[in-house]
């Protein structure tokens, strides 16, 4: 599994750690080991049977949130993010699970999804039955995150639809509303093929899919063909989607959201689908103040912390990164915090208090009175 | 109870577990800092010196009680930043607590009335330099290793940035500092612009890597961020001719932020690299910035000086491309590294004006035998200027041999030739040897002040050659 990735783990070792100040894993722990540098380095030793395959090393390849942050600086553009995955799934198939994958693995399956709830009957209850429309080509796919931590953007996201006429979307009515992204995270390669599989033949008769949720777009259109499952090409994010009606001038705002909104780039939608404009263009045209960026965005935005299944196998670390990305947001008055990623809006939700966190669709509802 | 278990409950009883770690990959990540020697071995199979331990503090006084403890236990101590220093000046010996400072990383506060900045040591320079922006300020501190080094690392080994010509080395922005003796004594320096009481505490600290004491917190000099920048390029036909314009502007009272000027082999790369055809000569780039009158003032100087001189002029691209990718050699390391038998490093250098040309041609001549070597003059003064080589070769036998050779052949060139053995990555491990030469007499004030403060050598033991 780490063949592929050879080249890659020689040049970590070999670097001066040029990513280093930017990998959020290796600022909140201030462990050498626990930067791009250090996890290749130790794969390095492990590839030249210098080091064990371990627990300590499974343990080490967990240190990742995945954000891919390090790839914006380095010149090898080395992707450090899959070669943590692969290593994960490496362990995974050498026996060594930690105590915290093997417990999701057990929920996981249990539920097909890693809320622990029956999600499908919670989106029904949560959205309007017509909603759910029959023999739809166009389908949207709310994701196990939304439904579970944030179901008022999905009934706004079919809101905008009613609102702006567009009748051919229906909600994915399929039993499981997870596209397996989490066990993929942890490593549960075998798991997630599975698990994958099952969705593919739900999803596969669909012409479009749009979801609220980056990770699902991402697996769907880059991860899903790695395993044969070629879906629909054309997978679009809500803000993808929603922005040329926009630009159309097929959106008539009713009213602009009048406080500051200060904007995070989720990592999977900016650094891996390369989507840094629509929602930032959206959010322009609903509210009535100038957007405020963190120092920290687009290609060079700092992870959430809620990524590469961190919460799960390291809740401290997971903290301490997402109260970093906080404290800049707390130095501004009067502002809410809005993202485009269900997972990000659960993981600050989770980790604040008093402060409003919003989806770019819960601002566009509110513009639109809907 | 066994010496290793008993300095682990010792060391519980100040960091707590979670911030002690004897985990076997910290203890390998934790052997060895950037030095090019220590990769070479790593690269042939050797198992490098491990620590026992590695520590977190959270404050100059849980240092304290580590360095009182590392005295009644007699273990050393080594300070370490993020282990980016090319020297050897931050590796794990086998009985160390390596004592890692970066969760140290706070912003203290920001004095914009005075334009000072206190900070704890253990933040990353480039991660510094961004809270500084975003409040409209810089450190003006760019060195190549800016996104893999502590601000203690620049202070500990007295490091340069790319832009030193206008805002100086680390040591020129330095207002205070607290620090931490090896018996626990922890000092706190005034915060003042300059003063006249006694031999200047911070600067005996300043460059000390460690070996004297542990540099906790810092108040440095920041600037606004600049208004306007200019970018100029000139090619000459010797880098005699290039020298003389520098020299000349910089004695003018010109201060650019940026003065590169590459020899023959350094221009060829640089340009070839950028599309020019005509590659001939020696490349200079000069980037004033700051506020804009001064930019446009200083730019015409600079341009008058280098055409009188026979520079031609090559417009800004060279320059701006420079810039934008001013960081880029240092990722080109990891693919000659992590190839069999290739030796790569750098050798920095400094002297008058005098002396800079004879410096340059003697170490190029005695290097050549052993090497593929390239350089470049930067971090000018009215006084004079440091010579940048980048040394590189595919040793024919054994590659440690080859790399120690190539150094020995440097150095005893530059102290030959009237240079200094190191402008801005200091001594550490690496040049020990020479730093004797180099100092003189002087050498004997280094041991005395190492023996009166650490008379038990457990703060860093081998670096700048002191309590070996």
């Amino acid at each position: 599994m780490l063949k592929k990735f050879e080249k890659e783990i020689e040049y970590c070792t070999y670097c001066p750690k040029m990513c280093k100040f930017s990998c959020p894993v290796g600022n909140a722990t201030a462990r050498e080991t626990a930067t791009p540098w250090g996890r290749m380095s130790i794969l390095y030793l492990a590839k030249k049977g210098q080091k064990n395959w371990d627990r300590e090393l499974a343990a080490l390849v967990e240190l990742c949130l995945t954000c891919m942050i390090c790839r914006e600086y380095c010149e090898h553009r080395n992707d450090v993010a899959a070669a943590m995955l692969a290593a994960r799934a490496e362990s995974i198939s050498r026996g060594i699970v930690t105590k915290e994958v093997e417990s999701f693995r057990a929920f996981f399956s249990k539920h097909d999804n890693p809320m622990g709830d029956d999600l499908h009957a919670h989106l029904q209850s949560h959205l309007a039955s017509k909603y759910f429309v029959k023999e739809a080509q166009v389908v949207y796919f709310s994701g196990c995150s939304a439904i579970y931590q944030s179901p008022q953007n999905i009934a706004d996201t079919f809101k905008i639809f009613e609102a702006l006429g567009i009748d051919y979307v229906g909600a994915y009515p399929g039993k499981i509303q997870c596209c397996g992204a989490p066990l993929r995270f942890l490593g549960l390669e075998k798991e997630f093929v599975e698990h994958a599989k099952k969705v593919y033949r739900q999803l596969g008769r669909y012409k479009v899919i749009i979801s609220g949720c980056p990770s699902c777009v991402y697996e769907f259109k880059a991860v899903y063909p790695e395993f044969d499952l070629k879906l629909t090409p054309r997978v679009y994010h809500i803000t993808e989607f929603l922005w040329p009606f926009f630009q159309q001038g097929k959106v008539q705002i009713k009213r602009q959201y009048p406080k500051s909104v200060m904007y995070h780039d989720p990592c999977y939608l900016g650094r891996y689908l390369d989507i840094y404009e629509a929602p930032r263009k959206i959010i322009d045209e609903v509210c009535r103040e100038q957007l405020i960026e963190f120092s920290w965005n687009r290609k060079s935005s700092y992870c959430c912390g809620g990524g590469g299944g961190l919460p799960i196998t390291y809740p401290d670390v997971a903290k301490t990164v997402v109260q970093k990305r906080l404290a800049e947001f707390m130095e501004k008055k009067d502002a809410v915090l809005a993202t485009a990623c269900p997972s990000c809006q659960r993981h600050f939700s989770k980790h604040s208090s008093g402060i409003e966190i919003l989806d770019v669709t819960n601002l566009v509802a509110w513009a639109l009175e809907v | 109870m066994n010496t290793d278990l008993e300095k682990y409950y010792s060391l519980l009883d100040i960091f707590g577990a979670e911030r002690i770690s004897y985990h076997p990959s910290d203890k390998v990540d934790y052997s060895r800092d950037m030095w090019p020697r220590l990769a070479i071995q790593l690269r042939r199979g050797e198992r490098l010196e491990e620590p026992d331990f590695i520590v977190w503090p959270m404050s100059s006084d849980e240092i304290s009680k580590l360095l009182v403890l590392a005295n009644k236990k007699n273990f050393p101590v080594i300070p370490f930043g993020a282990g980016s220093g090319v020297c050897g000046g931050a590796i794990g010996l086998s009985g160390a607590v390596i004592c890692d400072m970066k969760k140290m990383d706070k912003m203290v506060d920001i004095n914009v009335q005075s334009m000072l900045a206190r900070v704890q040591t253990g933040v990353i320079g480039e991660n510094f330099e961004r809270e500084l922006n975003r409040r409209g300020f810089t450190l003006g501190h760019f060195p190549s290793s800016i996104y893999c080094a502590t601000v203690g690392g620049f202070l500990a080994m007295r490091s340069a940035g790319q832009a030193s010509t206008k805002y100086g080395k680390i040591e020129d922005m330095v207002a205070s500092l607290q620090a931490v003796f090896p018996d626990g004594t922890i000092i706190t320096t005034k915060t003042v612009p300059h003063k006249a009481t006694g031999p200047d505490i911070n600067s005996l600290l300043l460059g000390s890597e460690g070996a004297l004491a542990i540099i906790t917190e810092v108040t440095l000099k920041i600037k606004p961020l600049p208004e306007a920048r200019k970018f100029l390029s000139y090619t000459f036909g010797s880098i005699k001719s290039g020298l003389e314009a520098i020299r000349e502007f910089m004695q003018e009272g010109v201060k650019p932020a940026i003065v590169r000027l590459y020899d023959e082999t350094d221009t060829a790369l640089t340009m070839n690299a950028l599309g020019y055809e005509d590659v001939a000569g020696c490349l200079l780039m000069v980037i004033p910035e700051g506020r804009e009158k001064i930019v446009e003032l200083e730019s015409e100087i600079v341009n008058k000086i280098c055409v009188k001189s026979g520079g031609k002029d090559r417009g800004e691209r060279a320059s701006k491309h420079w810039l934008e990718h001013r960081y880029a050699i240092s990722y080109r390391q990891s693919p000659i590294l992590s190839s069999p038998k290739m030796i790569l490093d750098t050798i920095e250098v400094v002297s008058l004006w005098r002396d800079i040309v004879p410096l340059y041609e003697s170490m190029k001549s005695a290097i050549e035998p052993h090497a593929t070597v390239m350089a470049h003059f930067s971090h000018a003064y009215p006084e004079g200027i440091s010579i940048y080589f980048t040394v590189m070769t595919s040793a024919e036998g054994d590659e440690v041999k080859s790399y120690d050779d190539i150094w020995k052949a440097a150095m005893t060139a530059c102290l030959k030739s009237g240079g200094v053995i190191s402008h801005h990555h200091g001594i550490g491990r690496l040049k020990v040897q020479w730093l004797k030469a180099e100092l003189g007499e002087g050498y004997k004030l280094l041991t005395i002040l190492k023996k009166g403060l650490d008379p038990n050598n457990i703060l860093n033991p081998g670096v700048l050659g002191l309590g070996e």
